[in-house]
């Protein structure tokens, strides 16, 4: 007999013998909406960066290519001639990013296409998120050929840039949402990041900059395109 | 494993002569008990939504099979290969399996022509503990290491994890940096900053030459189809990037019915293991990744593990343990943790879920002193986000243990003689004809400083001079 | 007083009643002082928690089955022990009992009450008016504290009292070690977190542990003697029976 019959087996067998042991009484009180206060985006955008900075991350709020072109810029140019991540994803490009990183002299690398051991000397990643989540703080990064992990994961320094209108009251409302904003949860791999990876193994003093990134700062900006 | 009655007082006895790990261990459950009661107390609904979570858990463990056969047919659609096992035994062989076909036909030798261990990366994962992976597939050949940092630790010390969420709990900053010196042959220091990036530094190059990752499986969602792990480090986000294959293990219990329930689920666990809103990153392996992806397992395995699990299933008293999310809130509330650490319980699993995993799993007569070693204080049932009885099911368990144990014949016959007297009126009433005040005298200068079973550190009480039916008679005269 | 009419039971547990009997005559006489004059069964003995805790629910089970016989008649029954009256309450029910005694303790388990509890919810008394001079930390035995919800009333009635000051440690509602017959499996672990606790109530500046059951406290005050430590044990009966002036 396979593991997978003696397994179900041992189940069912274990579920016939004690079949219901439910209790009668299920209202229980419990309401899914954990925020109900975050509704305008204006609340929503606060409560995501005071989140976010809680667990030691950066926010910036911008509005227009423009603004997002000229913090990059900023912080781009503090990593000249070192190795910066940034995979090939499509909004990155719209939002001249590349031309960009070669006006400052850094060493562009699409983790993509180079070798694992010159990626994992980058000093920042450069990503785009697919939606963040208000009350933790958090933001949603969709795997695919053209946004793959390493770009968030092996520099020290991980920019994400998120549109606004992509940031959700809660995780549920992310999850309903999901779908119809064109972003369909189950098909692609996921992480979701919550500010810098962090530690606390070593009586319970908290390390930020683990095997992650140290520095997580996500670029929320508002779309010339409409 | 066997908690024998010696080696647990063994164990015990140890802890409680150890104060280095003493301190270290109240520190550390001291801290995350005021971190989750923060978190906690932020959100007013809190109550309801433990009484909800544990009602979900029971929902889906009551139609366990079904959840489970929607979870594989979800997750093989997508390309997930999924592999049921019985035990242990069978995990270890179909993991090993998996392994060696990841590696067959990769470089065995370096350039200098010394044979170079194909690597297996893990991160925290205590099923993989319970079953005893890591050092299985080392006897077949392969580097095992463990990315969790505190994991890395206790590996390095040739040591098990001591709590379920924190596995190096017992170590000081000074113990970790002899550690250190000892194993890695590093200069001593004991900043815990240098530390890490120290380890990290170490763990960074296993990353990139990974050929395998093992995660465990924090839940995994039956209507996706998808496991899914919490963690902070950035371990796990590495492990399931970088190398080709990727092996999940998870125990039957780990399955949510749906994404809903899971929401829940995060709000509960990372509050309760770790004092916060959200864990650093949640994982969702929803399926392995195709050949246009660079990065990410192309080969995704999910072992679904029995291993004792459907023995609590198949009781009533018990099948609610199945609820656990592995938080180790428990641990922290508990006494006996709070006093000994994890290692004294001798088992994979310490702490109250521990003692009542123990005997469900091993059976009891393997371990059948843990449940007895509890006040049954009841704060793991009320810290418990998923309203698991822990002390009432450890009471329950010393009655099985009881009952189909041996017993020394001594305890028993105490109990059956204390049984007797107290339930004859008479018997009792004859035995306080004997003169009170003569043994009172009698018990406080030759009982009492010598009661073994009372201990070295306490004093016995002394028997009263009158008990309280005399004492009610003279004063009020009147009984019934 | 709604309750002149009813016939209030002592339950006076098996160690209290050789060990404490001070503790059950405070009750007593309280109740005597709140006008309601208590019923003492001669023939009751222990309510089956020590075998039952120790895996020998067989040997509990006639034990409970005679408790239930002997109080069954009674409107109310007071203990001064919230282990025992949780033993009672809760977990009766798991026992087997026989169908006769299953109906009996439908009754009974609702009208069982831990003696602080009685007094503040049953004769609605919220304060006690009488003077007991020093400072006392509160040990919220656990399974008062947990299982039958004791937490407002013996702080109500205990920091009325005049001169009185009662602290409540933070670790008021951790457990003191005792555990029953985990104290004699294992002793050196029950002293371990019994020490603890003595040390926290020490640093909060009490003179006196006190608490709604004297297991913990025979376990604490053991600890104490046996230690030299410069505090004492006293229930929280006891202490209202003494500010009363009822001796």
């Amino acid at each position: 007999m396979s593991g997978r019959s003696v397994v179900l087996l041992a189940i069912q067998r274990a579920l016939q013998e004690e079949p219901n042991s439910l209790p009668k009484e299920t209202h229980t009180g419990y309401d899914r909406k954990p925020q109900p206060d975050l509704t305008g985006t204006d609340d929503i955008l606060r409560r995501f960066s005071e989140r976010l900075t809680m667990v030691g991350g950066e926010t910036h709020v911008l509005s227009g290519d423009e603004a997002v072109n000229c913090i990059l810029r900023e912080l781009i140019v503090e990593f000249k001639d070192q190795i910066v991540l940034l995979p090939a994803d499509p909004e990155l490009e719209r939002l001249g990013i590349p031309r960009l990183m070669n006006e400052v002299a850094v060493n562009r690398i699409q983790p993509e296409s180079s070798s694992l051991s010159l990626a994992a000397e980058a000093a920042m990643g450069i990503t785009t998120a697919q939606a963040g989540i208000a009350d933790t703080g958090t933001i949603v990064l969709i795997h695919s050929s053209e946004r793959g992990r390493l770009s968030a994961l092996l520099a020290p320094v991980h920019v994400a840039l998120l549109k606004k209108e992509m940031i959700f009251p809660d995780k549920i409302t992310f999850l309903a949402k999901a779908q119809q904003a064109g972003l369909d949860y189950s098909a692609t791999s996921q992480t979701w990041v919550t500010g810098p990876s962090l530690t606390a193994d070593i009586e319970k003093v908290l390390v930020r900059g683990a095997h992650g990134p140290r520095r997580v700062i996500v670029l929320i900006y508002s779309t010339d395109q409409g | 494993m066997e908690t024998t009655t010696q080696t647990l007082k063994a164990n015990i006895r140890s802890a409680l002569n150890n104060d280095r790990l003493q301190a270290a261990v109240l520190k550390a459950t001291n801290h995350s008990l005021a971190k989750r009661a923060e978190v906690v107390a932020e959100l007013p609904n809190w109550e309801a939504m433990r009484s909800e979570a544990a009602l979900r858990r029971d929902r889906t463990l009551t139609r366990l099979d079904d959840t489970l056969l929607e979870l594989e047919k979800n997750a093989t659609a997508k390309g997930i290969q999924v592999h049921w096992v019985a035990d242990g035994e069978e995990a270890n062989q179909i993991i090993g399996q998996i392994c060696r076909e990841a590696v067959s036909g990769s470089e065995t030798t370096s350039t200098k022509g010394e044979v170079v261990k194909p690597l297996i990366a893990k991160s925290k994962s205590m099923t993989t503990e319970e079953i005893g992976l890591t050092p299985f597939l080392e006897s077949l050949g392969f580097e095992v290491v463990e990315t969790d940092l505190g994991e890395y630790i206790v590996q390095i010390a040739g040591q098990a994890p001591s709590h379920i969420t924190a596995p190096a709990l017992h170590l000081s900053r000074q113990d970790v940096g002899r550690i250190f010196v000892e194993k890695l042959g590093v200069e001593y220091r004991e900043d815990p900053v240098e530390l890490i990036n120290i380890a990290r530094g170490i763990l960074r190059q296993k990353f990139l030459s990974a050929q395998v990752g093992i995660t465990g499986c924090n839940f995994a969602v039956a209507e996706t189809g998808t496991p899914l792990i919490v963690e902070n480090e950035g371990n796990g986000r590495l492990v399931s990037a970088i190398p080709r294959v990727q092996i999940a293990v998870m125990g039957i219990e780990k399955v949510v019915a749906t994404l809903d329930d899971l929401m829940l689920l995060l709000e509960l666990l990372p509050r309760s293991a770790t004092g916060q809103r959200i864990t650093g990153s949640v994982i969702f392996f929803n399926r392995p990744s195709s050949s246009r992806e660079s990065d990410g397992p192309r080969e995704l395995h999910l072992v679904i593990l029995d291993n004792g699990r459907t023995k609590a299933l198949a009781d009533p008293k018990l099948r609610a343990v199945l609820r656990c999310i592995r938080c180790g809130a428990c641990l922290n509330a508990c006494p006996i943790y709070r006093t000994t650490g994890g290692h004294a319980y001798g088992w994979t699993y310490p702490g109250p879920i521990g003692a009542v995993l123990a005997p469900v799993f091993l059976g009891l007569e393997k371990a059948k002193d843990l449940p007895f070693a509890s006040t049954l204080c009841g704060r793991c049932s009320e810290i418990c986000p998923v309203k698991i009885d822990l002390h009432h099911m450890l009471l329950h368990l010393r009655q099985e243990i009881v009952a189909a144990c041996p017993q020394p014949i001594l305890e028993k016959v105490m109990w059956q003689t204390w049984e007797t007297v107290m339930d004859h009126p008479a018997l009792n009433q004859a035995l306080a004809a004997i003169p009170r005040f003569l043994l009172h005298e009698v018990l406080r200068s030759h009982w009492s400083p010598k009661l073994p079973l009372w201990g070295r550190d306490r004093s016995s009480p002394n028997l009263a001079k009158e008990s309280f039916a005399q004492m009610f008679k003279r004063e009020f005269g009147e009984h019934k | 007083m709604a309750l002149l009419n009813s016939k209030v039971a002592l339950f006076i547990p098996c160690y209290t009643e050789q060990f404490f009997p001070e503790t059950g005559m405070a009750l007593v006489r309280l109740l005597k002082y709140f006008s309601v004059a208590p019923i003492y069964v001669s023939s009751q003995s222990c309510c089956g928690q020590p075998a039952f805790n120790s895996g020998q629910g067989r040997l509990a089970k006639p034990l409970a089955e005679r408790f239930l016989r002997l109080f069954e008649s009674y409107d109310w029954i007071v203990a001064p022990s919230g282990s025992c009256v949780s033993m009672v309450r809760n977990l009766y029910g798991e026992l087997g009992l026989s169908p006769q005694a299953l109906r009996q303790w439908e009754l009974v388990r609702d009208r069982i009450y831990e003696g602080t509890q009685f007094i503040y919810h049953q004769l609605g008394i919220h304060a006690i008016e009488g003077r007991f001079p020093g400072k006392v930390a509160l040990h919220e035995s656990c399974h008062g504290k947990r299982e039958l919800g004791i937490e407002h009333e013996p702080r109500s009635l205990l920091s009325s009292i005049t001169d009185l000051e009662l602290v409540v440690p933070p670790d008021a509602g951790e457990c003191c070690g005792f555990g029953g017959t985990f104290s004699v499996k294992f002793p050196e672990l029950s002293a371990a977190i019994g020490l603890k606790k003595l040390a926290s109530a020490i640093s909060c500046g009490a003179e006196i542990i006190t608490a709604v059951d004297d297991s913990c406290l025979m376990h604490l005050q053991g600890l104490a003697q046996r230690q030299r430590l410069n505090i004492r044990t006293m229930h929280a009966l006891v202490i209202m029976s003494k500010a009363l002036g009822l001796e």
